[in-house]
């Protein structure tokens, strides 16, 4: 497999894990309403609910004392009857989000994991030159953050940190970016665009608290 | 299901099954007269059997309504061989409960907790929790169904008929035997795990927490049973022909059946039956009858398997024995305003 094939294949898991990401609660509860058997019975009640209300706000109750309170002993039971709809269909959709994550999590994260276990050392693309960087960066950006850990037994055991950087002819080996590292700078990239846009235009703007003055007041003569 | 109910209390009066009645409803629409009335009833009709008419309400009328002083302690009406009344109260009650616990205790060395609270410090502490009229009440309760188990003879009453407090009230003595069972089996949970610690706490040997709780939960779930049981306990609702107070007696309705309690009865009181009324038929009188029998067209709409009973609105105060047997046989056989208006000015004149 080469290094174009793995960058698209990782490209794609990516994309697909952000998309997952990105598809909220709200809206896989909408999905599965429309898949749960409860939520047509709810809607219905929920309306004959509103309807008994609004008969009940159009009449007086003392001239139709009757019909007032079998509309109320009716809208008592449909109370009951719809808080026992919503708790199934909480549970209903609650299974279904639960299948879904799971699948999520089966058929992206695990596999997306498993490939950069996998092809995590493939170099995705090489350096221009081996001075662009001290040469502990260079080791991480070829061989991942593992590197660092192995770094002290590489210096115990053959009394360098990157054995591997220098040939058999004493030549430097050209470094590269391997796909761990290239995939946690993507991610990197992402998150911060996600903050950034987050911040200008997505959440809610934060007024400054300000001071009533007429509280001062009163709190000052109240001292 | 039989729609054609008889409009009147003739089988409750006659039952020999029910154990406990309870009569309840907003305040001021005549409970204490109703439950007057149905024990009376109740004890000419089976004059064999021994009844109780006891009040739970803070507030007690037995005393004003029968003319005579009734305490804590069940005293026959005079001229009544099988018909008891009682007021439980409940400072007199928590001061009996402490004297006898400092009799009780009169040796205690004042280091442990028993001494604590049952050296005097309990009634104070009681008598101002909210609702101890109604745990009161139900102590008696309580007491009433030990007798009937243990088959006390000299106290033992066929029928108690409880007095209520209004509807708040009635509805907490109600739910207490359920609250108590919760309560009690959260209890049993920690006492089985902390009762040596708690019985040394108590004074070792004094108190048997654990057994007193598991009789507490036995004799409570009885009375739940016997409560929820439709042969042995009946709710009688009072209600006046007004809007609040038919609202209130929905609400009571719908609760009680949220209890499992039996309810099909309801009492209406205080009517004019300004219509048939010739000689005393004033304007003000017919405009009230005519929203009344607005209210009344709508009970029978709403409660139409129920036995409602309409009682008439006396001229004077209904009190004494001789009118409350008057008054309460329209309990038993519906009062007809044609032939039976002439009784209703009887009472005014006895006063």
């Amino acid at each position: 497999m080469d290094g174009c094939t793995v960058v698209i294949i990782a490209l794609i898991f990516t994309a697909l894990s952000q998309l997952n990401s990105y598809v909220s609660e709200e809206w896989k509860n909408r999905v599965c309403n429309q898949i749960n058997p409860y939520f047509p019975q709810l809607t219905i009640k929920l309306k004959e609910h509103t309807a008994l209300v609004e008969a009940n706000n159009s009449i007086s109750a003392q001239d139709n004392y009757a019909q007032w309170t079998k509309n109320n002993r009716k809208l008592d039971k449909l109370k009951k009857e719809i808080d026992d709809l919503k708790e199934k269909l909480f549970h209903f959709n609650k299974s279904k989000i639960d299948t879904w994550n799971k699948l999520a999590k089966l058929m992206i994260t695990v596999p997306f994991l498993l490939f950069k276990l996998w092809k995590g050392k493939t170099i995705v693309y090489t350096l221009p030159s081996n001075q662009m960087f001290p040469s502990v960066i260079n080791g991480v950006w070829h061989n991942g953050f593992l590197f660092v850990a192995l770094a002290p037994l590489n210096w115990i055991r053959h009394g360098a940190i990157h054995p591997a950087a220098v040939t058999s002819e004493g030549n430097y080996i050209s470094f590269g970016i391997s796909l761990g590292i290239w995939c946690w700078a993507l991610n990197t990239v992402i998150s911060t665009i996600e903050f950034i846009v987050n911040q200008l235009f997505i959440r809610e703007k934060v007024t400054a608290p300000t001071i009533d003055n007429k509280d001062n007041e009163k709190s000052s003569k109240t001292l | 299901m039989d729609f054609n109910v008889e409009r009147n209390l003739h089988s409750l009066i006659n039952s020999t099954s029910h154990k406990w009645i309870f009569v309840g409803g907003k305040g001021g629409v005549g409970k204490t007269t109703s439950s007057c009335s149905i024990a009376i009833q109740m004890a000419l009709a089976q004059p064999n059997k021994q009844f109780l008419l006891i009040s739970t309400d803070p507030a007690h009328n037995l005393s004003d309504a029968f003319g005579e002083k009734f305490g804590k302690d069940a005293r026959k009406v005079t001229g009544m061989n099988n018909l008891s009344c009682m007021e439980i109260d409940p400072s007199a009650a928590l001061k009996d409960m402490n004297d006898m616990a400092v009799s009780q205790n009169g040796n205690g060395d004042g280091d442990n907790l028993s001494d604590l609270l049952q050296g005097g410090g309990l009634a104070e502490l009681t008598g101002s929790i909210p609702g101890i009229d109604e745990a009161l009440s139900f102590m008696e309760v309580m007491k009433h169904i030990k007798r009937q188990e243990q088959g006390d003879e000299g106290e033992n009453f066929d029928t108690v008929i409880f007095d209520t407090a209004p509807t708040g009230h009635t509805l907490r003595f109600l739910q207490l035997p359920t609250t108590l069972a919760k309560l009690l089996e959260k209890f049993g949970e920690i006492t089985g795990k902390l009762g040596p610690m708690l019985n040394s706490m108590m004074g070792a040997g004094n108190v048997d927490i654990a057994g007193k709780l598991n009789e507490l939960k036995a004799n409570v779930e009885t009375i739940r049973q016997q409560f929820t049981d439709p042969d042995l306990t009946t709710f009688v609702c009072v209600c006046i022909s007004e809007f609040l107070s038919l609202y209130e007696t929905e609400r009571l309705i719908q609760e009680l059946i949220s209890y499992d309690m039996d309810v099909n009865s309801i009492i209406v009181n205080q009517l004019l039956f300004a219509e048939y009324d010739k000689e005393h038929n004033c304007k003000r009188c017919q405009s009230r009858w005519k929203m009344q029998t607005k209210y009344l067209d709508q009970i029978d709409e709403l409660y139409e398997d129920f036995h409602v009973v309409k009682m008439p609105l006396c001229a004077g105060e209904i009190r004494g024995l001789n009118n409350l047997t008057k008054f309460s046989q329209f309990l038993d056989k519906e009062y007809d305003p044609q032939a039976d208006n002439h009784i209703i000015y009887e009472l005014e004149e006895k006063n």
